[in-house]
Order: structure tokens, then C-alpha cells, then sequence
């Protein structure tokens, strides 16, 4: 009886954690199709993640220079060298569950690495992808 | 010829004052360029027992909010190193961020400029106010930390190999490489290590 309450409780607590995180996402993802994005694809989102763009200074820059090719890993600031806690939502439960950290660092992180805000298409297909990591 | 002659009254003055510098408080083109070793205890008046921009402002919501926005990167610099517009010039720049984008929503934006310009240099909170507003001629300082006249005159001894030369810190920005509490606001000498060399020993 007490190992079935448990794995209920585990059970429960899993769904309520993954709904939680999914409605941030989920929000984006309504926002951006209200913007005439869609429909988004995982695959596209990985390809773009692992792109070299040529940046406002001409540097060419990928999301992966700092948060490297592994999502499950700590990555690097470039310049600064802070650590950068994992993004993989798997590694980190913290990520993708805050929709304004989310926008904030679409922001900033697109108009460095490439030079102009990614499009609501982009954003998408970037969260399709890393939503699973 | 500017630079030689500013240089050779800069050696002067500090020879002068080498012997003098524990007493005396109150000079200040030389106040940069000593050790401060009885500075490095005491607060500014009336914060008893602060230090920095950490345990200053525990409560303070700005303060958390500075913490959280601006200590993503590199550490939430204590305001206290910066005067008043040094901090205004560059939230009004956040796109251009010493070459990143740290652009920031209007309301956040406007709280921790708020924060930063209430305890700036000069404006008697904070361990560096006093100090770092001392040393800044003209009352303009950069927007850079490093380049103030305060910073230089603490750090003009440590050789460049311990620094850019020395893969582990790279650059005088990233503090807490050497000054072990940094993330607390306290950069005593006596918290030094530097990465591959060790404590700091005068």
C-alpha cells in the first residue's frame, strides 16, 4: 500500500512538473503562431542551433560556443568565462520554465550570435528541439 | 612628454607618501597607489561591518534583481566601484554591452539603474564609495571597472602573466578568478589566489 502511494505520488508530481514546464513553452509556442509561425520541427531547430552565423562584428558565432555541442553539459560564457548551467530541461529542470528568462535570452542571445532577433518560425523550431533534450 | 612627466610625478608622489600612507587618509592623487591594508578592514561610516555590494543590501530588492540580471555573466560588480554616470552611460547601452547584448525590459531596466545610481561611488554606501570617488580625477570615470583610476592604483604591481598571460584568469574583469569571495562583495587582499600561483603576499 505504501509503495503504491509513493509511485503515485511520483507519478503525479512527474506530470504536474512536466506541465509546468510545458506551459511556458506552450505559451511561447501560441504567441509565435499567432505571429503566423508554424508549423515547427525539432530537426530544423537542431540545425540552426549548430549553425555558424555571421555576426554584427563579422565574428562568426554558434549558440554552441557557449553552450557547446552537449545541452547536458555546463557550458562557458566566451567571453567572460562564467559557467553556464546545462540547458537540456532533462539536466536542468529550471529551464524553459520561465517564459520572460525565455524571451529575455532570445533576445539578447540571437542579437549576438546573429546579429538580428531570431524570427517567432525560428524560436519555435528552437524550442521544439530543445524542449526534448 | 605628458605622459613622462605625469608618470615621474606620480613615482615622486609615492615615494614621498610610502612612509606616511598609514596615517594619512587624505591624499588624494596617492590614495590609489597604496596598499591600504588598514583600508581593506574598515567600512565606510555608518555601514558598520558591511563590505561591497553583497551583505550591504541583503534585503533590498533592487539589489536582488541587480544580482539576478547582472551576475549571469560575470559577477554583479559591487556599484560602489563606479560613479553615478559610468552606471548611466552604460545602461544606456545595454545592446553594445563591452561587445554583448544585455539588453534588459524597460521596468527591470529601470529598477537596477535606479539601484545602481543610488549606491554609486560617492554616494557614501557601499566599501569602494568613498575610496574609488577619492581617486577619480575629474570626477569622470570610465565605464570599465579596470580602467578606473582606483582599480589601476590597486592592481599596478600584478604582472601580466598572473592575469591575461595565465589561462585560468585571462582578464582583471573576471574578479572572482583571484578574489575567492568576490561573489560576497569582498575583495580584501587577504582572500587573493591566484590560480597556478597561490596567495598574494606583498
Amino acid at each position: 500500500m505504501k509503495s503504491l502511494i509513493v509511485v503515485h505520488l511520483l507519478f503525479s508530481s512527474l506530470v504536474f512538473a512536466g506541465t509546468a514546464r510545458a506551459d511556458a513553452v506552450d505559451d511561447l509556442l501560441v504567441e509565435y503562431r499567432g505571429q503566423g509561425a508554424g508549423p515547427f520541427n525539432a530537426s530544423t531547430g537542431e540545425a540552426f542551433w549548430q549553425r555558424r552565423f555571421p555576426s554584427v562584428d563579422g565574428v562568426q558565432r554558434a549558440c554552441t560556443d557557449c553552450h557547446t555541442d552537449d545541452l547536458k553539459r555546463s557550458g562557458r560564457h566566451a567571453v567572460t568565462g562564467k559557467a553556464i548551467e546545462p540547458l537540456a530541461p532533462s539536466a536542468n529542470a529550471k529551464r524553459l520554465s520561465d517564459r520572460r528568462q525565455m524571451e529575455k535570452w532570445f533576445k539578447r542571445n540571437c542579437k549576438w550570435t546573429l546579429g538580428r532577433e531570431c524570427t517567432p518560425q525560428e524560436k519555435g523550431d528552437l524550442l521544439f528541439f530543445l524542449r526534448n533534450e | 612628454m605628458k605622459k613622462t612627466l605625469i608618470t615621474l610625478f606620480v613615482a615622486t608622489a609615492v615615494g614621498i607618501t610610502a612612509a606616511a600612507l598609514v596615517a594619512d587618509d587624505h591624499d588624494e592623487r596617492n590614495e590609489s597607489h597604496d596598499r591600504e591594508h588598514h583600508g581593506d578592514h574598515d567600512d565606510d561610516r555608518g555601514r558598520g561591518g558591511n563590505r561591497g555590494g553583497g551583505s550591504s543590501y541583503p534585503a533590498d530588492a533592487q539589489y536582488v534583481l541587480y544580482k539576478a540580471e547582472c551576475g549571469g555573466c560575470h559577477i554583479a560588480y559591487p556599484p560602489s566601484m563606479l560613479p553615478a554616470s559610468s552606471w548611466q552611460d552604460m545602461m544606456g547601452a545595454l545592446e553594445n554591452h563591452f561587445g554583448d547584448n544585455a539588453e534588459l525590459d524597460a521596468p527591470t531596466a529601470e529598477q537596477i539603474a535606479l539601484f545602481l545610481e543610488r549606491n554609486a561611488a560617492g554616494k557614501g554606501l557601499g566599501e569602494y564609495s568613498e575610496r574609488s570617488w577619492r581617486a577619480t580625477r575629474d570626477r569622470r570615470a570610465p565605464i570599465r571597472i579596470t580602467q578606473t583610476d582606483y582599480f589601476r592604483g590597486q592592481h599596478h604591481e600584478i604582472p601580466a602573466n598572473m592575469v591575461s598571460g595565465n589561462p585560468d584568469v585571462g582578464s582583471f574583469s573576471r574578479c572572482d578568478a583571484c578574489h575567492r569571495s568576490a561573489d560576497e562583495g569582498d575583495f580584501d587582499e587577504h582572500g587573493v589566489s591566484i590560480p597556478g600561483y597561490g596567495r598574494w603576499d606583498d
